[in-house]
């Protein structure tokens, strides 16, 4: 006999097998967020600066992290972190920079121009292996 | 007791783990939750090298999001909407033909160099052919740049002028000096390089005036002349003196659109989780 928690949305059958129906479905899990918070990094011009976080997990964990390049846009911008149009600051893609590891994760802001800038940053830590 | 809660564990795993990767449930810890998800599309017509769709979210906060991008995609989130962005490297069904020359003339050739233009023992000149120009006639290019690997002899600038044969499928050359120009031509300044290297001009006006003419047709051949345009004596564009016409050292890049569309298709889930206000 298996157990856990089923709630079904509004006109849907808890015995259903489409995890769509659920609200909630101890099956299935939830994405579950170990650690999240944000900050800003400054980085000097023509110049880069690595942030690193620490979480502590024990393993690599999947990370969701969002840049407002220029502060006060109120652009937040998902990965993958190229450089884009009208963005003078970008985060690097280079994975030996920008990545998960066991106990933190870091990432590298590149700022091409000739002025000190700063980016504000908001992570997600996810309970669940990006990389075994 | 002073914690409470609510746990649950995978099965097998023990309800007291630390590990976050064996819980299924754990109200000690938020979750993202899935607020909405969406299915969008950006539809690039021929020459595009952008395009995007937005949502509005109506959440009025910035929620945090997934989308699967494309390697020059990008996409952000405001307290508003979400902005889905594909971008493409070159437009969209651009194309770019190096063509290879066929043919030169050359009015002077001394030992060991041919003249391009400009005055060497008098005003000099020349002449090239392009076959099998992939161009439909009358269709507009995006860009046609003349590539040709050349040096100068003298001490000052060589002035010269570049220009079409307005022909309609220019002929194998005789003495090709002669033949019409087209009404587009550059006017050029060369400063003296003591090397080979590779010199280019945009001669876009010059082609498109060709491919416009009404007998114009797909895989004819094309032409340019060369002309001395008042250098001072003795100075002058000078390319390499072989026995056979070097047609890698000479090229012509015709950069065109053809029509078409594409549509690409992004599946954007958006969490309830704020990542600002």
């Amino acid at each position: 006999m298996s157990t856990g928690i089923k709630i079904s949305k509004s006109g849907k059958s808890v015995t259903s097998t489409n995890p769509q129906d659920y609200i909630l479905n101890s099956k299935w899990g939830k994405i579950k967020i170990i650690k999240q918070g944000g900050g800003t990094q400054t980085v000097n011009a023509s110049t880069t600066a690595d942030t690193t976080i620490p979480h502590g997990a024990g393993f690599y964990p999947i990370v969701l992290l969002f840049v407002e390049q220029t502060p006060g846009a109120g652009r937040w911008y998902g990965v993958p972190f190229k450089e884009l149009s009208g963005e003078s600051v970008y985060i690097s893609s280079d994975l030996g920079f920008t990545s998960s590891g066991k106990n933190v994760f870091s990432f590298r802001t590149v700022n091409t121009t000739g002025d000190t800038k700063n980016i504000n940053y908001y992570y997600f830590v996810i309970g669940a292996t990006g990389h075994l | 007791m002073s914690n409470y809660g609510m746990k649950v564990v995978e099965p097998g795993k023990n309800i007291t783990s630390k590990d976050p990767r064996d819980w299924i449930l754990n109200s000690d810890y938020p979750t993202l939750n899935i607020y909405k998800t969406y299915t969008g599309s950006i539809t690039l017509n021929a020459g595009d090298t952008t395009g995007y769709f937005e949502i509005e979210h109506h959440l009025g906060y910035t929620p945090a999001f997934l989308v699967h991008l494309g390697e020059t995609d990008s996409a952000y989130a405001t307290n508003t909407k979400i902005r889905v962005t594909c971008n493409l490297s070159t437009p969209y069904n651009q194309t770019t033909t190096r063509c290879y020359g066929d043919q030169a003339f050359w009015e002077h050739t001394a030992a060991g160099f041919h003249v391009i233009a400009g005055d060497s023992a008098g005003d000099r000149g020349s002449a090239l052919r392009f076959t099998d120009i992939p161009i439909l006639q009358g269709q507009d290019l995006d860009a046609a740049q003349l590539n040709y690997t050349l040096m100068t002899l003298g001490t000052h600038d060589v002035k010269f002028t570049v220009a079409g044969i307005d022909e309609d499928n220019t002929a194998e050359f005789g003495d090709p000096m002669g033949r019409t120009k087209t009404s587009a031509i550059n006017n050029k300044t060369q400063s003296q390089q003591g090397s080979f290297f590779g010199w280019s001009d945009n001669v876009l006006t010059q082609v498109q005036e060709i491919v416009d003419r009404f007998g114009w047709s797909s895989g004819n051949a094309l032409g340019f002349l060369f002309n001395d345009n008042g250098s001072e004596s003795n100075e002058c564009l000078i390319t390499r003196h072989t026995d056979n016409f070097n047609s890698e050292e000479i090229f012509l890049d015709l950069t065109y659109t053809t029509s078409g569309s594409i549509t690409y298709t992004y599946n954007l889930v958006v969490f309830e989780n704020k990542i600002a206000g």
